[in-house]
């Protein structure tokens, strides 16, 4: 038997990889199965699954190395390659009707000869092959409130597909819509696979969102915060109003229920409020406030010392 | 002789159930159905043995696996015709014979 490294094409000093590589590409060429008419592919796809057998195993390969065994190694089981049976009947329920019955360009003949055989069909007529499609996979950028509240899109894909996408209300980052037949062509008459789109939600300047509810500050007068009253607040559903409590202090948290995520189990808008000094320093707030503190001393900072 | 699933698998080593099992789904095997499962006849085991080949060592996806399925699917389709094909020449007399094979002579460009 010839050296293993010889019939892959390699050194002794080749990589696993290498072999790997060399026995990969030598198989493509050499199966015989790939090759049914020719005797010499089956000797020679023989005597690389041989050489591969031995130096795939460190073992093998180092005692081959060594010389403590020959090439031969281990006697390989015979085997009888598909195309023993294919082509000679033995396998007739793998070959293709349509092309057994499709010689049509060859006149007639040779439909009408295979149509007898068909009968004899294991299984009954489903010879050919299906396979289903494989699976599309894309990530499509959503703004915050087009997946808070749903959307239909119409998007163009990079490879070239256009989908109708319907987006459902409350969708989360990262969360994985599937289009059913809408991947890769299936084969044989095999259905299509599906596009798997993987959801990115843009954040948004105002709201953020926390499981179902939705969170926002809100901005309010010194006034509002002493006296309360009533303001407009941006909702994900749009403007509603909002009563601020007399006496409200920064941080102070107001609960809009049913204005948060739709869904099953709706959430609800926090704003959280954020008393605000006036644009600008002025002269007569200082003096009122600096004089009405000096009569009610008081330390918010009480707690710690 | 027959072989059933675990008989397969054991037999070839690396192949695990679940992806035998995918191929037959795939319709790329057809074994014969029974009250004790699949069984796999000579050529089964043949045509296993070559999907085994493709997808485990020569690391083609399945998608790819399919392609090259079909395509020797087809060439033993075209093989058994012209394996038929040359029978029914051989079996004319003499003169019919040469009569065909003359003409084969000509179609093919006279390098026949």
């Amino acid at each position: 038997m010839a050296d293993p490294y010889q019939t892959l094409g390699l050194t002794k000093t080749a990589t696993d990889e290498q072999i790997r590589k060399a026995y990969r590409k030598l198989a493509k060429e050499h199966h015989p199965d790939l090759n049914p008419g020719n005797k010499e592919a089956e000797e020679r796809f023989k005597d690389i699954s041989a050489a591969y057998t031995l130096l795939s195993d460190p073992e093998k390969r180092r005692a081959f190395d060594a010389g403590e065994i020959d090439a031969s190694g281990q006697p390989q089981a015979e085997r009888r390659f598909y195309r023993d049976y294919a082509g000679a009947g033995a396998a007739f329920r793998y070959e293709q009707p349509e092309d057994l019955g499709g010689f049509q360009d060859f006149g007639d003949i040779f439909a009408d000869l295979m149509r007898g055989k068909r009968g004899g069909t294991r299984g009954g007529a489903e010879t050919q092959f299906r396979m289903r499609g494989g699976d599309s996979h894309y990530s499509l950028p959503v703004e915050f409130l087009e997946a808070v509240n749903g959307a239909k899109k119409r998007v163009d894909m990079p490879d070239g597909k256009t989908l109708d996408i319907a987006i459902p209300a409350g969708v989360q980052e990262g969360q994985i819509l599937r289009l059913k037949g809408q991947g890769m062509a299936g084969l044989g008459g095999g259905p299509a696979g599906d596009a798997l789109i993987t959801v990115a939600v843009r954040p948004h300047p105002v709201f953020r969102r926390d499981g179902n509810d939705i969170k926002s500050v809100l901005p309010i007068t010194l006034n509002e915060a002493l006296a309360g009253g009533s303001v407009q607040v941006d909702t994900v559903t749009g403007p509603v109003s909002l009563k601020i409590p007399k006496h409200s202090n920064t941080g102070r948290i107001l609960r809009l229920r049913g204005k948060g995520v739709p869904g099953k189990v709706k959430g609800d808008h926090l704003v959280e409020l954020q008393v605000t000094m006036p644009p600008h320093p002025d002269e007569a707030l200082e003096k009122a406030v600096s004089e009405w503190e000096s009569q009610h001393p008081y330390n918010p900072r009480g707690g710690t010392r | 002789m027959m072989f059933t699933e675990s008989e397969i698998v054991a037999r070839f080593g690396r192949l695990e159930t679940h992806v035998l099992q995918r191929w037959i789904a795939a319709g790329w095997l057809k074994p014969r159905e029974s009250s004790v499962g699949f069984l796999f006849d000579d050529a089964d085991v043949a045509r296993a043995h070559l999907i085994f080949d493709l997808s485990y060592d020569m690391e083609l996806r399945d998608e790819e696996l399919a392609i090259v399925l079909s395509l020797v699917d087809r060439l033993n389709g075209t093989r058994t015709m012209l394996r038929a094909l040359t029978a029914a020449v051989q079996s004319q007399p003499a003169e019919v014979r040469d009569a065909i094979l003359a003409e084969m002579r000509t179609l093919l460009g006279g390098e026949a």
